[in-house]
């Protein structure tokens, strides 16, 4: 298989049922929306690359997990493989917002000693009439656990790319500051076939070939 | 993966075919044959159940005999269930699926003996409800009251009762409009509609009432979802019952602890690596995982599928086999598996417990295990797809004989039919099928329904080229490699066992909503 990016995250997605972590995933992976989308029974997985930099493609490799408690034995298990992590909840929905705390702290204890990089979204931005949780709240609470905020909404496209980007680049100067590393037995990222390594002319015929799709 | 850009982007000449074929069907508004909403083109990539559906249907003589057997079905009788074998090997009406399904799963045998009143427990249920302001009619409404009211419970003494079922209820509400979302009888606030989800939440409540220990899980909607297109709504939960409850069916895979699922997903992994180890390296690669697609297939009983027909044949398949007919039909040993072909799930579940009981989900024990014979038969049917799709292009595929002398040489002789002397070596229900007047029958028959399951092969294959959307916009591709594939799929479709190369071919590579395993990464 060719290798076309540098780097490989795996970033997971977190929240309560409903808040629209599959619908978020497709905007940014398929560049769809659909009003109603199917419950995601277990996990998911979406993948999609970025130019960080230029010259830098980071592959990000996405898990879906399932909203429900239940399903809480199965998703456990993709939380230490993941190196970043989308706190979601729905901005017309206060409990979803209450339980970011939750999610957060489950997340962080199971994989101690190592950390993952957060960020937290509130979706369902477009839905302004219902809206439950102020800005300045969620901020306050981005604050609090130290990560950053985003607004976002699948249905009207907004924000979506930029929380992601994000997050993809919180890790990637965390990476450069030698703080993330990848080491073996973890999947949180991966290092793929550096640019420098390839001759010029083959790296021109790979961007080609990337190019036809 | 690149496919999917590929596929829905630039298109290859026959996704295209597919997708003017479709577009005809797509701007008259409407329903299809099943009830699903056809979609506006923009939104199929989001929405693929919509299909145009046009499969032989059985003669009114064949749909008078069905009807006969089903007046005096008796769920013990061999004959009965082998008549009923017969009948599903040529296609069950869908008007009559409904009666077929009852007497399959004896759901009046089961609601006589238990001595749970489904209406009895409804108005326990709604009663709390009403107290709480919540109905079953104000879905959406009730999401949020319940939501409110989960965190004032301790206080609440009206509600006191429903402490423990708020939860659940909650997110059952939740799944009540995501469950097949473009169906009719759940599609929108239509009354229909309306009514459509309510007596989803009932029979959905009721069986979480039914068995506390288990309650609600995600996928259990698109189950009783299912029951109710096709049943009463009481029917239905009592089917729901002997579905979840009757260890031939799907028994434990919902337990809180996901035990099962993730046994199963062990022992699919295992089978894969050594049955189709290239199609194992390359979900390796991937970091892909079998969980993901088991679960969705097994929890929500295949219903992820895109095409209808099939998943309705698959659901006919698996009511129909119980633990009696799957044990005796896989065999202990590895060597034995080349004369069985017999894919249905439950068998699976049988060969699972028993290599739980061994232990191990070690190849060897696993041998008789469903999908190993499955990859296996998939393996050989597409190898002599490949050998002939060069050949043959779409205009054969219409008049593709049903069984092709390399089937005939012994592919697959135990479901070959005309062969049929080597009955004791097939599988149990097989050979029963074979052998006397029923099995010359059967075997006649099973002959008339090829172009049934080749259309639904290619409409499965047409299916996957147009909704295999998922994600992944991955920029790294070979090209070449999946322009093969595409060539792949125009190719005929042989049948040689028809209805079970359907199966698997279906199940390995109808699309599920997160991973898509695809022909041409089997070959």
């Amino acid at each position: 298989m060719d290798i076309l990016w540098q780097y490989q995250f795996r970033i997971i997605l977190l929240g309560d049922s409903t808040v629209g972590k599959s619908s978020l995933l497709k905007r940014f992976t398929d560049g769809v929306y659909s009003d109603v989308a199917d419950p995601t029974v277990g996990v998911d997985f979406y993948a999609r690359s970025l130019d960080i930099e230029p010259g830098v493609k980071i592959k990000l490799q996405l898990w879906d997990t399932a909203g429900q408690e239940r399903f809480r034995s199965i998703t456990t298990s993709y939380y230490r493989n993941s190196v970043g992590g989308l706190l979601v909840f729905d901005l017309t929905n206060r409990k979803s917002f209450e339980h970011v705390r939750e999610w957060h702290r489950e997340v962080s204890e199971h994989i101690l000693p190592h950390h993952m990089v957060y960020i937290l979204v509130g979706h369902k931005s477009d839905l302004t009439r219902e809206r439950k949780v102020l800005r300045d709240e969620a901020e306050q609470l981005a604050a609090e656990l130290g990560v950053r905020y985003v607004e976002t909404s699948a249905k009207c496209n907004s924000n979506v790319e930029r929380a992601f980007e994000l997050l993809a680049r919180d890790i990637y100067e965390l990476m450069k500051m030698g703080e993330i590393s990848a080491r073996d037995g973890w999947d949180g990222v991966k290092s793929g076939l550096t640019a420098k390594v390839l001759y010029p002319a083959e790296e021109e015929r790979e961007r080609e070939k990337s190019c036809n799709c | 993966m690149m496919l999917r850009r590929r596929s829905s982007s630039c298109s290859s000449s026959g996704v295209k075919g597919s997708n003017r074929r479709r577009r005809s069907s797509s701007n008259t508004a409407g329903f299809d044959e099943f009830g699903f909403a056809f979609v506006k083109r923009r939104e199929r990539k989001v929405q693929h159940r919509t299909h145009d559906y046009s499969y032989p249907q059985p003669t009114a003589v064949k749909v008078k005999e069905l009807c006969e057997l089903l007046s005096y079905w008796n769920g013990a009788s061999f004959i009965c269930r082998n008549q009923i074998e017969r009948f599903i090997r040529i296609g069950i009406p869908p008007a009559l699926r409904g009666r077929v399904w009852k007497c399959l799963l004896d759901i009046e045998t089961v609601r006589a003996a238990s001595n749970f009143n489904y209406q009895v427990c409804l108005s326990e249920i709604r009663q709390p409800l009403v107290d709480l302001g919540v109905s079953e009619y104000s879905i959406i409404s009730a999401i949020s009251t319940l939501g409110d009211r989960e965190n004032e419970m301790g206080s609440t003494s009206a509600a006191g009762c429903l402490k423990d079922d708020v939860p659940i209820f909650r997110q059952i509400a939740l799944d009540l409009q995501r469950s097949f979302p473009t169906h009719r009888s759940l599609m929108g606030d239509t009354p229909e509609a309306i009514e459509g989800q309510a007596k989803l939440f009932r029979v959905l409540t009721a069986y979480a009432r039914y068995n506390p220990q288990i309650g609600y899980s995600q996928g259990m909607s698109y189950i009783a979802a299912v029951l109710l297109m096709l049943l009463g709504e009481e029917e239905a939960f009592w089917a729901l019952v002997v579905l979840l409850e009757k260890p031939k069916y799907l028994s434990e895979l919902f337990d809180s602890s996901l035990k099962k699922i993730q046994h199963h997903a062990l022992v699919f992994q295992q089978l894969l690596k050594h049955r189709k180890p290239q199609v194992f390296q390359h979900l390796e690669k991937l970091s892909v995982s079998s969980v993901h697609f088991i679960m969705q297939w097994f929890m929500t009983l295949f219903t992820s599928l895109p095409c209808w027909d099939s998943v309705l044949a698959i659901w006919d398949l698996f009511l129909l086999h119980d633990e009696l007919g799957s044990s005796s039909s896989s065999p202990a040993p590895v060597g034995c598996e080349e004369q069985t072909e017999h894919p249905e799930e439950t068998e699976q579940t049988s060969a699972e417990e028993k290599s739980e009981a061994s232990g191990k989900e070690a190849v060897g024990s696993s041998g008789g295990n469903v999908f190993a014979r499955m990859l296996k038969a998939a393996q050989r049917y597409l190898a002599d797809t490949a050998k002939q799709s060069t050949a043959k292009k779409r205009k054969s595929e219409s008049k593709q004989p049903q069984n092709t002398p390399m089937s005939r040489k012994g592919q697959f002789t135990p479901q070959d039919g005309v062969s049929a002397a080597t009955d004791d070596s097939s599988p149990m229900p097989l050979r029963r099928l074979r052998s006397g007047p029923v099995g010359r029958v059967a075997r006649r028959r099973s002959g008339a329904q090829s172009t049934r399951v080749r259309s639904l092969l290619r409409r499965t294959s047409r299916g996957l080229a147009q909704c295999s959307t998922s994600p992944r916009r991955n920029s790294c591709s070979k090209p070449g490699q999946y322009e093969a594939s595409e060539e792949q799929r125009e190719s005929p479709h042989r049948i040689s066992s028809p209805e079970h190369t359907q199966l698997i071919h279906q199940i390995i590579t109808a699309s599920s909503p997160s991973v898509k395993i695809r022909e041409s990464q089997l070959i």
